[in-house]
């Protein structure tokens, strides 16, 4: 698959998905965040604004990374979730468990209060 | 029951590319017959988990495995059945699901099944004697 596209912003690196997240491709974009992170990426700011569908198995994408960030002492945030998309986080009720944005520069500014 | 309002069935390969091919197809035949489009949001994503299930756990990721579904529009209703010809995994009931703990799920998985139960007003998962086939059943009110 393709790389993903991300942006370095201090050291927080904003990682842009887009599309849909199912079963197709989330173990590939899965892998390839795990990759980010093992190259030392441990503060990553997903921007959903261009996901236009979300299953379960995208959700694994946030929970793994969510998960290997967690030993690291790092930090996971999202930002511009659709509302279809905040919609499955909260039917799961993990809505709580990640650090939900509107916007992307009110998720850095949460990187930099921490 | 209600009257029927249409009727369609669909044969895919265990492709998981085929996910989104399904949901596309359930789209237009359930928009043309009036199904709400949130209920419809809900019965794509229900879909999407019951398929992803059956190609990732039926099949166990083989490819040429054969998954049919039949969607049928009532007056006020939508069923869906599903059924494959792979290996049959349990499915535990919704009270089984909630009460695991977070933990469990952050680390088995299981979320699928939990958006199956909660989009859906009905999941029931039946043998069929005669062809040892796994039928899957949901259904959604609207």
């Amino acid at each position: 698959m393709e790389e993903l596209l991300t942006k370095q912003v201090d050291d927080v690196l904003i990682v842009y998905l887009s599309g849909r997240l199912d079963v197709h491709l989330s173990l590939e974009i899965e892998q390839a965040v795990n990759e980010l992170i093992d190259k030392g990426h441990i503060n990553l700011l997903f921007d959903l604004e261009k996901v236009v569908y979300l299953s379960s198995s995208g959700l694994r994408i946030f929970i793994a990374a969510m998960r290997k960030l967690k030993e690291l002492n790092g930090q996971l945030k999202l930002a511009n979730l659709t509302s279809s998309v905040k919609k499955i986080f909260k039917v799961v009720e993990l809505i709580d468990l990640f650090d939900i944005y509107d916007s992307v520069d009110e998720a850095m500014a949460s990187f930099k209060k921490q | 029951m209600g009257r029927q309002r249409g009727m369609t069935e669909f044969c895919v390969l265990s492709k998981t590319e085929n996910v989104r091919v399904i949901g596309s197809w359930l789209k237009e035949f359930c928009e043309a017959r009036h199904v709400g489009s949130e209920e419809l949001e809900d019965i794509i994503i229900a879909t999407d988990e019951a398929v992803t299930n059956i190609m990732m756990h039926g099949y166990q990721g083989r490819t040429d495995g054969l998954i049919e579904i039949r969607c049928r529009v009532l007056d006020r209703k939508v069923e869906l059945r599903i059924r494959d010809n792979g290996m049959t995994f349990s499915m535990p009931g919704l009270d089984t699901l909630v009460n695991k703990k977070r933990e469990e799920y952050l680390v088995k998985g299981g979320y699928g099944l939990i958006l199956m139960h909660r989009f859906m007003d009905g999941v029931e998962f039946r043998q069929d004697g005669q062809s040892g086939k796994n039928v899957l059943l949901m259904h959604k009110n609207f």
